[in-house]
């Protein structure tokens, strides 16, 4: 048996002797103010989830589809453009809703099992985030490159009367 | 002595209470720990998308203006800009947030604090952001329902 010096843990450290990571008290209330920064952001994302809904719910009853084949094509690829907006926000939403909630498990009851959880709906929506974002970016490089090729107007000028 | 296990310490829970914490602090599970470690890399992913958009943005600022024929359309060509201050303080934070993350996936015992510090801020970010974008939308409105109310006088 080794003899063990008895010493007192230093403050400043954030590993104790088995070398595991430890999260601090101010640790714990950047925490609590992460997770309330996430709930309102997760109502904001439902609220919007919702008015885009109603904004579809209106295109597809209210606004009637025109006759013309170009028209219809247009009114299927905004539909489609508002359904992508309605999963996003509500899967994006719920993640953080969910992320809020158990980091509130872990400040207050000290729920180790809830932090993991939140970590890891934090982690899916940084996928998800990433996905999107990287997809939004393609697009945009594409309409890049059609709008250097002259086949799209570039932003803020009005096609010739010729094109 | 590093590597040995002291028969007479007093047991150790995976949430709080290891020998050597100090009241108020908390074992990171090691759940925890494997997930911020995993999320890194499409925190950084998500950052170098953020600067691609920012390029993408300015390339298309050029072009407009390269091809502009009057003042209407210059302005036009700018708004395309608006999204880039908001691109490169999402990019920032977002890289902030993968570099303390990948810290914490390193093992470095201060990373755990700077990680949910940047977490915090990356939240705390983008809701303030959230919170102007909202404001501007409501001006917008307003705005609008004026200038209509104007048209019809």
């Amino acid at each position: 048996v080794t003899q063990m010096e008895p010493s007192a843990p230093d403050p400043s450290s954030s590993a104790p002797a088995g070398g595991e990571l430890v999260i601090s008290d101010q640790a714990v209330a950047y925490l609590g103010s992460a997770g309330a920064w996430a709930r309102f952001l997760a109502v904001v994302g439902f609220a919007f989830a919702g008015l885009v809904s109603v904004g579809l719910l209106v295109l597809l009853t209210v606004v009637r589809p025109a006759e013309g084949t170009a028209q219809r094509s247009a009114m299927s690829a905004a539909a489609v453009l508002y359904g992508i907006w309605i999963v996003g926000a509500a899967v994006g939403a719920s993640l953080l809703w969910g992320y809020g909630r158990k980091l509130g498990a872990f400040t207050v009851r000290g729920d180790a099992v809830a932090l993991a959880g939140a970590f890891r709906n934090l982690r899916l929506l940084w996928m998800a985030g990433a996905v999107l974002y990287g997809l939004a970016v393609v697009i945009g490089a594409i309409i890049m490159l059609l709008m250097l090729a002259g086949v799209f107007p570039a932003p803020g000028t009005l096609p010739s009367p010729g094109r | 002595m590093q590597g040995e296990v002291n028969p007479f310490a007093p047991p150790r829970s995976s949430d709080n209470g290891g020998g050597s914490l100090t009241p108020g602090q908390r074992l990171l599970p090691e759940a925890a720990r494997r997930e911020l470690a995993a999320s890194a890399p499409w925190a950084l992913w998500t950052a170098r998308f953020a600067f691609a958009s920012m390029a993408l943005g300015v390339l298309s600022t050029a072009v407009g203006l390269g091809r502009a024929r009057n003042a209407v359309e210059v302005g036009g060509a700018l708004v395309s800009l608006i999204g880039l201050p908001i691109a490169v303080i999402l990019a920032l934070v977002f890289r902030r947030y993968a570099l303390k993350a990948a810290a914490v996936a390193r093992g470095e015992p201060r990373g755990v604090e700077a990680v949910i510090d940047a977490q915090r801020s990356l939240m705390k970010v983008v809701g303030v952001l959230t919170l102007i974008g909202i404001g501007l939308s409501f001006l917008l409105v307003v705005l609008g329902v004026l200038a209509g109310q104007a048209a019809r006088r």
